[in-house]
């Protein structure tokens, strides 16, 4: 069994296997304390452990684990804890299938916004019924099982233990260098003489065809490494396709106390990223891929893979680029040159410079961008993310909620000043966030400061036309009025700050100096005016627990949490 | 979809003539000029809901349905003189809406979107037909994009995820909105046979053939007889 294990997957499953079978085998099976599954502290430490090596683990990856532990873990041994979920009756299952059968139009085993004719407002009535998990579309989490309270409380504990703030932070890899960077710069050279005139175009399409077939020969042998890798530890959540449809897709995005569906599993095959350095509407850099699987999605049940090697990890990307480009090909069978490679050299990918330091009047500027640029309508006047605007669908017509920058360090997208600076410049791929670019960031001298937001007052209002053509009218039509909207004044912003504002106005350019200054300054401008908003919103963000005593174990925090008790009951 | 279905396709087609037509304020969007030349007719008609669609017979989803001759394909000069006859197309973002919410544009032609709005809009589309995101802008700013590919694009704002628009890029200029008493009219198309489709966002889109001759005018009365996509 012990073969020289110089496969690094090969040593996890090994680690894992006795990690996971441990409780099985032993104190697993003491009765008493099994109601809801779990045995007590033995194996929240064993949790913490593990999780402390292989990355950060989230409270959904958690659920996802305890209902089948092989879906996250393709080699556990662990038999799971089906006692601690909840079932949703049959009566209701089956319901639930069976409209899920009628309204699916496109067969992907959700009702969304994908779907045609889906409306929130017309389908109200449906989604009340079956829309479990109050996400806004029916998916398979709406049937899962849910953790009961036990089990919850216990996976609560796990993750307090794991003080994830903690957790080791992986930034940015080395620049890729690998044989498909010259290929690109060759198709890149190839399409730019497509441009001149006199060629031959055949001739190009040609030399276009046998680089792609090159590539395509090139990054074979890495795509079929990362497949294996995928289908040992992607498939439970991401879908044997990458489709975002695995079985443990329903375990995840469902936030403990069961309310909201935030971040389910992307769907690979799109070919849409949340955190890129390219323009909008482009395809990340392998080295955007590569920060994502090795960082994790904190926040989201998308774990840190600090376990993999650096080849592993590009491997990866390699299959996850194919994946989308292999749905992409389905559809549009005429393009010569595939997905990502459409992306490069097209787009300017634009170098993150060095971060100027946060000082005083940089970050006061940074609130007056945060002001004039209405962050605060999504993301809350003091940034709590609790804006009018906070909660709303995604592309894919899920519900997705903006940050509170208060609560913690870790974002999605990465907490350093750079990675900030990225999510700011690009935007959040699928997500409302969206890419702030050089000209938006140009602020001139005629914004607004009438901090105006827009709510909703509902459907409902009077029709224009009541009164004529009714000859149909029979029983009640459950009409679906437009929705309608009042522009009032943000609440929470002091007429000091306005001032404050309007005074930092006052010193901009106007719209036509702005128009009349050169390409360089305004790139600086704009610049400087991002880093601002990087630092204002790194300004909000809790102190890290870790600056102040950074071997932080279990015994302090256990020890931490005593001293808070007494406290309490003290006074 | 819990409702009985009064499946009834009212199908009137008739031919008559010059006979001037009922009293209904009328759009002609197909191009004027130029093609006296050649045989044409013109196509009038009325549109209205069947109760499965749900949907009211009333101005606001008049306006949302779109009558297009969908087998023509129109010369490249055609469709360049046709645009120059038109002004640019416009999708106001007001009061958080795409307004219009549905716009037929000819093949090539560029599209207006100016911010009316107190706060910043976005507008792209992830669809098939074009690709495209137009970057955030506050009020006052406009941004204008092409639509190179015919077909049908589905605009929406990042950062107000229920505001939705359609765009129809059509191959030839023989379409029409529907007014807001139900009526539309498509002047000038060529005669022979063609399919005439009518499409909403949220019925279930539906086409008749229509025969024309020269000087003809062929009145149809139809109904869009179910949802979109969800049956029953």
């Amino acid at each position: 069994m012990i073969r020289k294990a110089t496969n690094p997957l090969l040593m996890i499953a090994i680690f894992l296997s006795i990690v996971l079978a441990a409780p099985l085998l032993g104190v697993g099976s003491s009765a008493g304390s099994i109601a809801h599954g779990l045995e007590g502290d033995a194996e929240i430490d064993r949790f913490v452990a593990l999780a402390k090596r292989f990355g950060v683990r989230t409270e959904d990856w958690f659920v996802a684990y305890f209902h089948r532990p092989r879906d996250v873990v393709f080699d556990s041994t662990d038999r799971g804890r089906p006692n601690g979920f909840d079932k949703p009756d049959e009566a209701f299952s089956d319901a639930f299938s069976k409209f899920l059968s009628e309204a699916d139009s496109n067969g992907d085993g959700r009702y969304d916004l994908r779907d045609e004719g889906f409306d929130p407002e017309y389908d109200a009535e449906d989604l009340e019924r079956f829309d479990r998990n109050k996400d806004g579309i029916l998916t398979p989490n709406d049937v899962a099982p849910r953790p009961k309270p036990a089990l919850r409380d216990r996976i609560r504990r796990i993750i307090e233990a794991l003080g994830h703030d903690k957790q080791r932070y992986v930034g940015w890899p080395e620049p890729r260098q690998t044989p498909e960077k010259r290929i690109e710069r060759r198709i890149l050279d190839l399409q730019a003489s497509e441009q001149v005139q006199s060629i031959d175009r055949g001739k190009t399409a040609r030399a276009i065809q046998a680089v792609v077939e090159e590539r395509a020969s090139l990054l074979a042998p890495g795509i079929a490494r990362g497949r294996k890798i995928f289908e040992q530890r992607c498939t439970g959540c991401h879908g044997p396709e990458g489709r975002g449809d695995g079985p443990a897709a329903a375990f995840v995005g469902n936030t403990l106390d069961g309310k909201g569906a935030l971040a389910l599993p992307r769907n690979l095959a799109r070919g849409v990223f949340k955190y890129q350095s390219r323009d909008v509407g482009r395809h990340p850099t392998d080295e955007d891929l590569f920060a994502t699987i090795r960082r994790g999605l904190p926040g989201s049940a998308m774990p840190a893979s600090t376990d993999l090697t650096d080849p592993d990890v590009w491997d990866l990307v390699d299959y996850i680029k194919h994946l989308a480009e292999r749905a992409h090909r389905a559809r549009f069978a005429d393009e010569a040159v595939p997905l990502f490679l459409q992306s490069y050299g097209l787009s300017v990918v634009e170098p993150v410079p060095d971060p100027p330091s946060a000082t005083p009047t940089l970050v006061q500027e940074g609130r007056y961008a945060y002001m004039l640029m209405q962050c605060f309508a999504c993301h809350g006047v003091s940034g709590r993310g609790d804006g009018i605007r906070a909660i709303q669908a995604d592309t894919d017509g899920r519900l997705i909620q903006a940050r509170n920058y208060q609560a913690t360090r870790l974002l999605k997208g990465g907490s350093s000043p750079s990675e900030i600076y990225r999510t700011i410049a690009h935007g959040i791929g699928g997500t409302p966030m969206p890419a702030h670019t050089d000209d938006v960031l140009l602020l001139t001298n005629d914004m607004s400061v009438d901090f105006t937001e827009a709510i909703r007052i509902g459907g409902g209002a009077v029709d224009e036309d009541s009164g004529d053509d009714e000859e149909e009218e029979e029983e009640q039509e459950e009409e679906y009025e437009e929705p309608k909207y009042e522009f009032r004044l943000v609440p929470g912003i002091s007429q000091t700050e306005v001032d404050r504002i309007k005074a930092y106005v006052s010193t901009l350019p106007s719209q036509q100096a702005a128009s009349t200054i050169s390409a360089a300054d305004h790139l600086r401008a704009s610049r400087m005016r991002r880093w601002a908003l990087v630092h204002y919103v790194r300004s909000l963000m809790p102190l890290a627990e870790h600056d102040r005593h950074s071997s932080d174990t279990k015994k302090d925090m256990v020890e931490k949490k005593a001293t808070n008790n007494t406290k309490g009951t003290s006074q | 979809m819990k409702r009985a279905s009064f499946s009834k396709i009212r199908f009137v087609v008739a031919a008559i003539g010059t006979v001037p037509l009922l009293a209904v304020a009328q759009t002609a969007e197909a191009g004027e000029n130029g093609k006296q030349n050649s045989p044409t007719g013109t196509i009038v008609g009325k549109v209205s809901f069947d109760k499965k669609t749900r949907l009211k017979s009333k101005r606001k989803e008049f306006v949302k349905v779109v009558v297009s001759v969908e087998d023509i394909e129109s010369s490249a000069e055609d469709m360049a003189m046709a645009r120059d006859s038109r002004n640019t197309p416009v999708i106001d973002q007001k009061d958080m809406t795409f307004r219009p919410h549905v716009l037929p544009v000819l093949l090539g032609e560029m599209v207006d979107f100016p911010n009316s709005d107190p706060l910043f809009h976005n507008v792209y589309s992830n669809g098939e037909t074009k690709r495209f995101d137009l970057g955030m802008y506050p009020k006052g700013q406009s941004k204008q994009i092409d639509f190179d590919k015919p077909g049908i694009v589905e605009l929406r704002c990042k950062v107000h995820s229920e505001m939705q628009a359609f765009i129809l890029i059509k191959k030839n200029p023989y379409f029409a909105t529907v007014q807001k008493d139900g009526s539309f009219r498509i002047d000038n198309v060529p005669v022979g046979t063609h399919t005439l489709e009518f499409w909403h966002p949220k019925a279930k889109a539906f086409s008749r053939e229509v025969t024309l001759e020269d000087g003809s005018t062929v009145e149809l009365d139809v109904a869009f007889s179910e949802r979109r996509g969800r049956r029953g």
